[in-house]
């Protein structure tokens, strides 16, 4: 294998991987839009996703197509129920207490899943075989690869959609920008927690899915995830989705490349080394504008 | 109504202290503790060890304990995590009286709690790969510094390792990449291979790292296969024993694949599926019991014992198993013949001579708290869902 086709393994590997760390940044960036809160149970909306897949197709050998919108309506509803319930009832609306909040119910989702599913990893069969596919400039994938990049591009696409034609994608934004105003024009802006919610636990459940043939499941797959799409959310700009794509392909590509070319021992380091770098050149992320404050 | 509610009250606890009462008052029960990995990534090695040792001590409780007194084990989780396993250790020893420990799983915890062993001067037998745990002096200063009170069962990782590249030069594998998991256990791995390839003309041409929560090991596979090997060892236990298998599958890599002396356990076929197939590893000889030569003196035990293990707890044991029955029973054999002390259970431990247990013939000494040897390890190869036993 010569060096160019080493290059081009790193370069696929390391988009695969950003493509879901892209999702997972989407996740997290949907809720803050909605609420200005980190959402850390956003990682537990991963592992179910993968765990309810896994029940589906592997225990009660239901259909894939079936599973996977049924596991992804099962996590939204999740999502849904954590807004309707604690979120929404939570005595003080202080930020930072909502984010304390979405911890400890990341624990009771993480907990209650260990006691269903158990501890082990588990695999998920491919969606599509895994008989390797080699590229035109060398570099081999499986085909859940192309799944992974697909179902990605798709979401992203839709979701362009959805915020910038749908009335209801247009009220999201509004409330993003601003909560008072959005709920003095009329929008209902409880309705748009709501659906934010259930919006992440879908893409959270997405992500979960579409990686588990390859990586496996358990309870807890989606901390590591959850970590690395928080960071891509950060290295992109917090809130921001185009810098939610960018930011999950530039750590995947980092990760990829520094194992390969660099030390396999600094990977992790190397890439929030970079994270760390871009922050401190650039507080917002690469595409964040930051708050203007009014004063 | 106020007073009818306390006088029931009074009745039910009155009832239910006299029918817990011959409970109570029996002979008191000997405690041990048992700290595994039950949560976190290894924890599918932690709860099948905890299972080993809860059908060894039921064993011993249908047979009607140590003297009349039942065993108990008091458990304890360590989340796979050092900081969490000192903790839970700490817990232990302030809130029971316990005279031995079981545990812990991971190498890395298990070096956590050691220091505290020692000082706390309970004997322990673990459960954990990595040989660090016997050979790292406790004060850096003093190499001769060795711990006393610490034990493992599982056969020394230098020794499975050692198997591992005498079957390579035996089958003409003589350039080899080294994958190694970035924590103790695989540091531990990458330290052993470095001694033991070289024993056996085996070169080392390549080494990798990578996290044990990694989801992807391709870039680090392609630079291995860059280096023409005709072989790679993998050393780690967890999902990332099936992420390297079918990694390799996917880049068409057609040098054999070797995994670590923990991969021999059903959990391998659950993250592997169908890549798992063929790949090799030193094992534990309960996986294929039923494989071995009826001259083997193990084989009987290992046997009966997979069949009591089968029928509690419905599965397949894996060659982790071996490790926490050992463990468990030589912990028994030790309170059986020096009484619930401390002091008295450790020096029974280290005097075990020709213990024949799953996972070998144990032969303890005062310089050696494992006791095994490279003649107990076996080679076996992943096939079809099972484990084959090589030559």
């Amino acid at each position: 294998m010569d060096f160019s086709q080493q290059i081009a393994q790193y370069i696929v590997t390391g988009l695969t991987i950003g493509a879901i760390y892209a999702i997972v940044a989407m996740g997290f960036n949907i809720i803050h839009n909605a609420t200005g809160i980190v959402n850390f149970a956003q990682c537990e909306f991963i592992s179910l996703g993968g765990m309810f897949m896994y029940s589906l197709v592997v225990l009660f050998k239901v259909n894939l197509i079936i599973s996977f919108f049924t596991s992804m309506a099962g996590v939204a509803l999740i999502g849904a129920m954590i807004e309707i319930g604690p979120i929404r009832h939570a005595r003080s609306k202080e930020i930072i207490i909502l984010i304390f909040l979405t911890i400890g119910l990341s624990e009771i989702l993480r907990g209650t899943a260990q006691e269903v599913w158990g501890t082990d990893n588990v695999g998920v069969p491919a969606f599509s075989g895994e008989n390797p596919i080699h590229l035109l400039g060398g570099g081999t994938i499986v085909p859940q690869h192309i799944w992974i990049f697909a179902i990605t591009v798709l979401v992203m696409l839709m979701l362009h959609y959805f915020f910038k034609k749908t009335l209801m994608g247009k009220a999201m934004r509004a409330t993003a920008v601003n909560r008072r105003a959005a709920a003095l024009v009329g929008i209902s802006v409880n309705r748009i927690t709501l659906f934010s919610f259930a919006f992440s636990g879908a893409l959270g459940a997405v992500a979960g899915m579409i990686i588990a043939p390859i990586s496996t499941t358990s309870y807890d797959t989606g901390i590591m995830l959850g970590l690395k799409g928080f960071a891509a959310a950060i290295l992109g700009g917090y809130g921001n989705f185009a810098g939610a794509i960018l930011g999950g392909v530039i750590l995947g590509l980092l990760e990829s490349l520094g194992a390969g070319l660099v030390s396999s021992q600094y990977k992790d380091a190397i890439a929030f080394f970079v994270l760390l770098l871009v922050l401190f050149l650039k507080p917002t992320g690469i595409m964040g504008y930051g708050e203007a404050e009014r004063v | 109504m106020k007073k009818r509610f306390f006088m029931i009250v009074v009745a039910a606890l009155t009832v239910s202290f006299l029918m817990g009462a011959p409970f109570c008052y029996s002979a008191e029960s000997i405690k041990i503790a048992g700290i595994f990995a039950l949560t976190g990534r290894a924890a599918h090695i932690g709860t099948s060890q905890r299972d080993a040792v809860i059908l060894a001590i039921d064993d011993v409780n249908q047979k009607g304990g140590i003297n009349g007194r039942m065993l108990e084990m008091v458990m304890e989780d360590t989340e796979s995590n050092p900081t969490k396993a000192v903790m839970a250790l700490k817990k232990v020893l302030e809130s029971q009286d316990v005279v031995a420990i079981i545990g812990p799983t991971l190498t890395g915890t298990a070096m956590a709690m050691r220091g505290f062993i020692e000082k706390e001067k309970i004997p322990t037998f673990m459960h954990s790969g990595g040989d660090v745990i016997l050979k790292a002096p406790l004060d850096k200063n003093d190499p001769n510094s060795l711990p006393k009170w610490t034990f493992k069962s599982p056969y020394k990782a230098a020794d499975a390792m050692g198997k591992i590249c005498q079957y390579m030069s035996k089958h003409g594998i003589k350039k080899i990449g080294f994958l190694y998991s970035n924590e103790g256990f695989g540091k531990d791995g990458l330290k052993n291979v470095k001694v033991q390839a070289p024993k056996y003309n085996v070169t080392v041409v390549a080494q990798e790292a990578f996290q044990p929560k990694d989801i992807d090991i391709t870039a680090q596979l392609t630079h291995i296969n860059a280096k023409g090997v005709d072989g790679i060892i993998a050393w780690t236990v967890g999902p990332a024993m099936g992420i390297i298998a079918k990694n390799i599958k996917q880049l068409g890599i057609k040098a054999p694949l070797f995994e670590c002396h923990g991969a021999g356990d059903p959990i391998f076929w659950k993250v592997a599926g169908e890549a798992g197939e063929g790949v090799m590893m030193p094992s534990t000889k309960i996986v294929v019991g039923d494989q071995l030569p009826d001259t083997d003196i193990q084989k009987k035990k290992i046997i009966d014992y997979v069949k009591a293990y089968k029928e509690k707890f419905k599965h397949e044991p894996g060659t982790m198993v071996a490790y926490g029955a050992d463990a468990a029973f030589i912990v028994i054999d030790a309170i059986k013949k020096a009484g619930p002390d401390r002091a008295k259970i450790r020096d029974a431990i280290e005097n075990t001579k020709g213990y024949v247990g799953m996972s070998g013939i144990y032969n303890m000494s005062p310089q050696d708290h494992n006791g095994l040897s490279m003649k107990d390890i076996v080679m076996i190869k992943a096939t079809k869902g099972s484990w084959k036993l090589l030559d």
